[in-house]
Formats: structure tokens, sequence, C-alpha cells
């Protein structure tokens, strides 16, 4: 599994692949359009993270360069550049997914992730650590070969742990998430504590070999026992 | 007023004040010609009768005639006689028509061959003056009004004719959109003063248009700037945390950073989307259905709040239907729900009437002052957020720039205790 991460800003850069290395994806970086260019005619990849302002030409020129070269490779656009139009055109060039600087690593993982598991064209890929496994695009749950229930909100929550499974995942990371961009400034973290609650007692009923393991106030972290 | 309307009463007004006094003079100057000629012919009678008289002194007697009437008597011979004419205006009783009808008067002296004086009154009718005067002031009207009638359309097809570029310049100024290319300028014209219009308004919008994209390019490059580093740090904290040799109180460091840092994130995301409302920067526009757009917000909002027990109730017909951008009127209904839930005391209501023309978010208060109404809506007005250090008092003012960009309302009501936000067409 390879990624080029496509991004001028150096410490922008190592801390993306650093993120992705803990998944052990092999990745490769440029750090502008020319060296970017010449990666992508040399090598194949399987998911390209794309910044649009970069030294020597946009981003956008490339994504049409690949979507016009046929190249097979899932795109996901990442731009300081937050406006509509930007959005718009990179989606409508064929990029996969757009994400807004600055961003959660832990959103631009799982980003990255659900690109590279819609392109395998097998959506009925699952993820699965120790004796639970998750179908996302089928909304299913097992743990032990056994259906579990989940709502739609101890879902996302539980996607996006298990996507996220070797970092700490903060808790406003999580909000952004499952409850949307738009719902900040809660003053009270209660709704969240509560699903969770209640995702753990799913999973310890189920007998699963995972836990949800709260880090002091910052967030969680899945963990296999 | 319009031009045209403006010109044609000035005009008009001009031309009746020329007619006034030009028909005044007209009017005398002819009446006088009249009188003149009607002297004269008295005049010429008079010698003619006192010719005939003294030749034939018979006709001392009787002498009236239809038009022309005359007496002659005789004056006592002690009397101091003039024989100097004297014309006057009288009138003379008709028996056929039992009226009195305005006549020209000469009275004058002659003395006979006998040495006796005698006083003649010659008396002409002057009804053919009174039907003059009839005709000239009737003529002048007609004149009068055929001058404005000419002048009402001579200045409708003389003025649309010479400020169609005008018009045409009005329209094609009135189309152009900040953030859009600007049309093209088709506005032919011979005259040295439209010219330079058009070249002075072109020239104003392409530098406006530059002033504009600068200044986007300014905020984009802005932004830029300040979201990389964000990210950054956001990044460092989040693999610093992953480290398992962290202490409680190092972990709780880095939680306080990051929802600083989260805060300044939100800021300037806020500050950017203001610009891009302000800068016009819309986007996209279809039909938005804002009920919809409730009861997806509130689902989530209700869950957030659920420790609050707030009754959420939907009332009206549910029809707010509007075309704008989804992703703002999304923002735009978000941060006033999202207020009312903030703001909401534990087991208060918020109710959500929305009809055709009005989308109304209302919630119940814990004092009964109503809020400033100018300074709900401004920037970084954070006294009622005083027990949120979470908000910049930004939510609502944004509502506000989008609802503008919108063409929508966007008012706040106090009554009987309850906030009201209220959207309307």
């Amino acid at each position: 599994m390879k990624i080029l991460v496509i991004e001028d800003e150096s410490e922008l850069r190592q801390l993306i692949c650093n993120t992705l290395k803990k998944d052990n994806y092999v990745i490769e970086y440029a750090a502008d359009f020319k060296s970017a260019l010449s990666k992508i005619n040399d090598y194949d990849y399987e998911c390209i993270v794309l910044d649009i302002m970069l030294p020597g030409g946009s981003g956008l020129d490339i994504l049409s360069y690949i979507r016009g070269q046929k190249i097979d490779v899932g795109i996901l656009i990442i731009s300081a550049k937050d406006s509509v139009e930007d959005k718009v055109i990179g989606l409508d060039l064929g990029a996969d997914d757009y994400l807004a600087k600055p961003f959660h690593l832990s959103e631009l993982t799982a980003r990255i992730k659900s690109i590279i598991r819609r392109r395998d064209g097998n959506t009925i890929m699952s993820i699965s650590l120790g004796n639970v496994e998750m179908w996302p695009d089928s909304h299913h749950f097992k743990v032990d070969g056994k259906d579990v229930d989940l709502n739609k909100k101890e879902f996302a929550l539980l996607y996006y742990f298990l996507i996220n499974k070797n970092r700490v995942v903060n808790k406003l990371s999580l909000i952004e998430s499952v409850w949307g961009d738009n719902i900040d400034q809660a003053d009270n973290y209660d709704f969240i504590y509560s699903q969770i609650k209640n995702v753990k007692r799913k999973l310890k009923l189920a007998g699963a070999t995972i836990d949800i393991k709260a880090v002091y106030g910052f967030g969680y972290k899945t963990i296999e026992l | 007023m319009k031009l045209i309307q403006n010109t044609f009463i000035k005009i008009s007004a001009f031309i009746s004040f020329i007619f006034i006094i030009w028909g005044v003079f007209f009017y005398f100057t002819i009446f006088h010609e009249v009188i003149d000629e009607t002297d004269d012919i008295l005049k010429n009678k008079k010698m003619l009768i006192i010719k005939q008289v003294i030749n034939n002194p018979e006709l001392l007697k009787d002498h009236d005639g239809a038009l022309l009437s005359f007496s002659i008597e005789e004056l006592p011979e002690n009397e101091k006689i003039s024989f100097k004419d004297k014309f006057y205006n009288s009138t003379r009783y008709v028996e056929i028509e039992n009226e009195n009808e305005p006549v020209r008067v000469l009275e004058t002296s002659f003395r006979m061959n006998d040495n006796k004086n005698y006083k003649l009154t010659l008396m002409l009718s002057t009804l053919e003056q009174e039907d003059l005067t009839e005709t000239i002031v009737g003529y002048t009207l007609v004149l009068y009004f055929l001058f404005l009638i000419v002048t009402f359309i001579g200045t409708r097809i003389i003025l649309k004719k010479s400020f169609s570029p005008v018009i045409r310049l009005l329209e094609w100024m009135g189309s152009i959109i900040p953030g859009k290319k600007i049309p093209q300028l088709i506005n032919p014209t011979n005259i040295y003063e439209y010219k330079e219009l058009n070249n002075a308004a072109l020239d104003m919008a392409l530098r406006s248009e530059n002033a504009f994209n600068s200044q986007k390019q300014f905020i984009e490059n802005a932004s830029h700037e300040l979201q990389t580093p964000l990210a950054i740090v956001m990044g460092k904290l989040e693999m610093m945390i992953d480290d398992d040799n962290l202490n409680e109180i190092q972990v709780n460091h880095i939680q306080e950073i990051f929802e600083t840092l989260n805060r300044t994130v939100r800021l300037n995301k806020s500050l950017l989307l203001l610009l891009k409302i302000e800068n016009n920067q819309i986007g996209e526009t279809s039909d938005v259905s804002f009920s919809s757009l409730a009861h997806k917000i509130t689902e989530d909002l209700s869950e957030i709040y659920s420790y609050k027990s707030i009754n959420l109730s939907f009332t009206g017909d549910q029809e707010f239907v509007y075309k704008c951008n989804m992703d703002l009127a999304l923002i735009l209904v978000s941060n006033i729900i999202k207020n009312a839930f903030i703001h909401t005391p534990m087991d208060g209501f918020i109710t959500i009437n929305i009809s055709s023309e009005k989308f109304i978010v209302s919630n119940t208060s814990n004092n009964s002052t109503p809020l400033s109404p100018d300074k709900i809506f401004t920037r970084f007005n954070n006294d009622r957020y005083s027990s949120n250090s979470n908000s910049f008092g930004l939510g609502l003012s944004i509502s506000k720039s989008i609802a503008s960009a919108f063409g929508l309302s966007l008012e706040y009501s106090f009554y009987d205790n309850i906030h009201s936000f209220i959207i309307s067409k």
C-alpha cells in the first residue's frame, strides 16, 4: 500500500507521513509541482494526498493531469483554501475527497482509509481488530462472528475508533467527525460520554477483545485486550 | 422622478410662463388696435355725417341704424362747447334682443351754418370686439395646449433617443456582480460626453474588479499562511499525545493547548467565512428547504444538549423553501438554532415555527430582559456569552451576514420572556 504525500510545507508533510506510517503504509512524498509529476509518472500509488498551492504550479493541474492520463489512484485534496469553489472544482476534476486545513490527523487517516477502501472496488471490505469486524458500507458489525446492533452514532463512533486504532483520538475531532462540523462550542461533553459508555457496554456484553480507553481528559484510544 | 418627467415639467412651466406674458401682451395689443380701428371708423363717419348734415339739415332729425347709430341734439347757445372728439365705452339697449350691448361712443360738437351748436353722439356696436377677444384667448389656449402636447411628445422622443446610451450604461452597471466577470459593455454612441462616461464606467468597473480580486487573493493568502501553521501545531499535539509515557498533568496541559488552538482555528474559519460572504462569494444556489435543515440540525443538537432536557417542538406548515447556497444556509440556520440550545435554561422550551414566508426560532429565557437589538448581531459581542469562554460572539453576526447576502431579513424580538429570531423572505 503506497501513498504519495504532495505537500510543500515540510513540517506538515512530515506529520502526515509519520502518522500514516503508523498504519503500515509505505509513504513517499513530493514537495513541489515538478517532483510530484515525476513521482506520479514513475510509480504506482494507492492514494495521493494533494495540496493545492504548490511551488511551481497548482495541485488542481496535477489532479487534471492524473485524471487525463487515466491513472487509477485515489486522491484526497488537502487545502488551506477553504472555499466552496475550490472544493467544487476539485471534486469535479475527479478528486475523491476534500479536507480543509487545519485538520485532525485522525480525520485525515479516516478519509484516506475510506478512499482506499472504496477504490478497491470492494465495498464489502471490512475493518477488523481483535475479534470485532466492521463493514462500514453495509453498516454491519460483528463480534466473534455474531451480529451486534449499533445505532447510527455508535456505529460512526466505533468506525472512527477502529480506523484510528493506533492513535489517541481527541474528543473534538470525534465530535467534528461524528456530529458534524457545525457542532462546535459544546460546553458539556456528556453526550459523547454516554454514547461511548453505550458502545463500551455493547462491546463488553458481546465479549469483544477490544476496549475504548479514556486518555485522561483528552480523548480515547482503542486497545486490544 | 424620471428625467423625462422632470424635463417635461420644467419645459412646460417655462412655456406657460412665456405664454402668459405673451398672451397678455398680445391681447392688449390687439385690443388697442381694435379700439383704434373703431375710433377711426367713428371719426370717418363723423366727418361724413357732419358733412351731410351741413348740406342737408333735414337729417338733423331721425337717423338710427343697426350697427352705427347717431343722435344729434341742439346745444343751448350759452353753453361752452368743445369741438374736441371724446371717445368712451358704453352700452345700448337693444329691444329685439332685450339686452344691453356694448358700444363705443364718440361725442363731438359741430356748428351748423346757422351758428347753432349741435352735439353729435355716434355709437358703434363692439360686439365683434368681444368675439375677437374670445377668439384670441381661445386660440391662444389651443396653441398653448398644442405646444404642451408637442413638448410632451418631443421631450419623450428626444430624451429617449438621446438618453438611450445612459440607460444602456445603467443596465450594464446593474448587471455587474462583485466577484463575477464584468460583462462586455456594448454601448455605441457618437456623443462625446457619453463616450467619456462609457470609458469612465468601464475603467471604474475594471478597477473595482482588480481591487476585489486582490482582496480575495489577500484573504486566500492570509488563510493559507495561517491554516498551515495551525495544522502543524495541531498535528504535533496529536502526535505528542500518542506517547504512552505522558502523565495526567502533561495530558491535561496538552488538552488545554489543544482546545485553545481549536478556538483559534474556529475564529480564523469564522472570520474567513464572514469575509467570504461579504465579498459575495456565495457559490452555487439551489432550492433549499429550511425545515429539513432545521430537522437535521436539531437531531444532533438535541443529543448534545440532552442534559438540559429542553422541550423542542416544530409548528407551522414547514414550507419555507428559498433559493440559496446550501452550505451557507446550513450555517445560517444552525447558528440560530445552536444559539437557542445554548441559551435556553434547563427544562426550557424551543419552538421552531416554519411557514412559507417566515422561519422563527423561539426559546424561553431565564431572565426577563431582552437582548440589545443593536448589539446582538454585532461581531465579537460577548456580553451574552459571558458564561461560555468558547464563543466569540460571531455566530449571529455570521447568520446576519448570510441572511443579507441571500436577501433575507433576520430580526430579533422579545416578548413574554421569549427570545425569537425571525428569518423572513
